[in-house]
């Protein structure tokens, strides 16, 4: 009786769905048209790529561009090792220890970055460690660890799930614990880890609050770049970049689609 | 013992670089180089970061609210929409998770600056020429608070979705329930862990955005991370800042505690 009522409703959902996609997708369709466009404002008339030459040709940012890499990837290495570590190492605790620990260690995921960030800069100045690559490597892999830790263990927990009794095998054929690591979880674990590491790379390298206050002069990164150009100076060279950042995040969309396809949690 | 030297690394990254910075800002507001005055009480007194409290938490609940209902549509159609649309949904509304910030709060600026798309749609409706000032405004501000939570939420919404089995949807049909009591008596309930837990991740990330505030607010808006960082670099009393990050950090944490045992009693 009620059959013709349901359709109509989700229907109405699904519509109300894509109005708000809409909406999201708005400010990043702007950007794109912004930056191939011949005026600074929303008024498209010709179509140039002469911005996106100008970014190329500009050094400052492809040193932008460079140090941001260098800090995302060192980052995000570190955070996958020390997080499948810290997850491994977890694994063999209790139940209800291991819930209570995980918990306590990613509490730095729930403060306020901005407290983090003002905590980790009174601490580095009063160092004199600030304004390096190191630096900023090790402010964000605070927040960039825990995130590793969880997906580490989320991946662990469904492997040991799904193939219960390969460690307890490989564990009573005398295999070392490197052995089980490099010979057992790595190869089984390799596309998990490859998306945690994508992961980590793209929040570290779309990090912009610790780095405001860490970065200066000698490491200015991406985030820098476009926060001060957003802040002080809008130029269509902003739009250039932001419209890279674009295009690299639906690169790493498409390729998590793709990966996360052979996936084990799936 | 020897299970502990997994942890050790993490361990000995969290103590340095995260326990002992926060015991450094508690140090900081509790009056290190001037005993005589202790900031941490200063905050208390201040009837402007009193208010600059105040508006944080009710932009912070609005846009929490805002993006809880937006999600929960946007993780509904995720879960059980026609197979494009699902598609689609998963594509625009996890892409903002993966850009820069910075770049989304600058496609917004286009979109409400005085030359941008709504404006230009208002002065052609209206005939406005003045335009609106939409830029600089708290509701600028929450705009860009939903967007950047509208991920959190879909994602974590549609996970707990993901648990409902279609056998049960169709049983329920069968027996002749409404499409307002299978959300109701259904979705909604097995679906209420994925709504606290964003409720609960959004809302702590609305309190602590920095960059939202200072460039869609354009300084008009006072968040408290704002006010944090204005007394770090311009300012430079770090003793204050400390105090307002302790007393942040504080009452999130009771905010959190009350927001949760709320909805408990609600939903139940």
């Amino acid at each position: 009786m009620n059959e013709p009522v349901i359709p109509n409703i989700k229907k109405v959902i699904s519509l109300l769905s894509i109005l708000i996609l809409m909406i999201i997708s708005l400010p990043l369709i702007s950007i794109v048209l912004i930056s191939i466009s011949d005026s600074q404002y929303l008024v498209v008339n010709k179509f140039t790529f002469r911005w996106y030459l100008d970014v190329f040709a500009s050094s400052s940012w492809i040193t932008a561009g460079f140090n941001s890499a260098i800090v995302a990837l060192i980052t995000s290495l570190l955070a996958v090792l020390v997080g499948f570590m810290t997850a491994d190492g977890l694994m063999k605790f209790k139940l209800q220890i291991r819930n209570g620990v995980l918990q306590l260690f990613i509490i730095p995921l729930i403060t306020p970055v901005i407290i983090f960030a003002v905590a980790i800069f009174l601490l580095f100045s009063y160092l004199h460690f600030l304004d390096n690559v190191l630096a900023l490597v090790f402010s964000q892999i605070v927040i960039i660890i825990p995130i590793s830790i969880s997906l580490c263990y989320i991946s662990l927990i469904k492997f040991i799930e799904t193939n219960p009794n390969v460690i307890h095998a490989s564990k009573t054929m005398g295999a070392k614990y490197h052995e089980i690591l490099f010979i057992v979880l790595f190869p089984n674990l390799k596309i998990n880890l490859l998306l945690i590491f994508i992961i980590c790379f793209m929040f570290s390298i779309n990090e912009s609050v610790i780095t405001q206050f860490i970065s200066d002069t000698n490491t200015v990164t991406l985030s820098k770049k476009i926060f001060e150009g957003v802040k002080y100076d809008i130029n269509p060279e902003i739009a250039v970049i932001s419209s890279l950042s674009i295009l690299l995040s639906i690169i790493v969309y498409v390729v998590i689609r793709k990966i996360s396809g052979k996936i084990i949690w799936k | 013992m020897k299970n502990l030297k997994f942890l050790l690394p993490y361990i000995i990254i969290y103590s340095i670089l995260f326990l002992l910075p926060v015991s450094l800002i508690v140090y900081y507001s509790l009056g290190s180089n001037d005993v005589s005055h202790i900031y941490f009480f200063d905050v208390i007194k201040s009837n402007l970061i009193r208010e600059v409290f105040f508006n944080t938490l009710l932009y912070s609940i609005i846009a929490t609210f805002i993006t809880s209902l937006l999600g929960w549509i946007l993780g509904f159609t995720m879960v059980f929409g026609s197979s494009r649309i699902k598609t689609f949904t998963s594509f625009i509304g996890i892409l903002p998770l993966l850009v820069n910030p910075l770049v989304i709060i600058y496609g917004w600026m286009l979109v409400l600056s005085n030359g941008g798309w709504v404006n230009n749609i208002v002065k052609a409706i209206f005939g406005n020429t003045a335009g609106l000032q939409m830029l600089y405004t708290p509701q600028a501000v929450i705009i860009g608070m939903v967007y950047l939570g509208i991920p959190y939420m879909t994602l974590s919404i549609a996970l707990s979705m993901l648990e409902i089995k279609t056998t049960i949807l169709s049983a329920a049909k069968t027996m002749g329930a409404s499409f307002i009591q299978i959300i109701t008596k259904i979705i909604l309930p097995i679906s209420k862990e994925g709504i606290y837990t964003g409720i609960f991740f959004v809302f702590v990330i609305s309190v602590g955005y920095y960059i939202i505030p200072s460039l869609l607010g354009g300084g008009k808006v006072d968040f408290i991370s704002t006010l944090i960082e204005q007394n770090v670099n311009k300012v430079l009393n770090w003793p204050l800042a400390s105090a307002i990050s302790i007393w942040m950090l504080v009452s999130m944490i009771l905010m959190f505690l009350i927001v949760k045992n709320i909805l408990i009693k609600v939903f139940r």
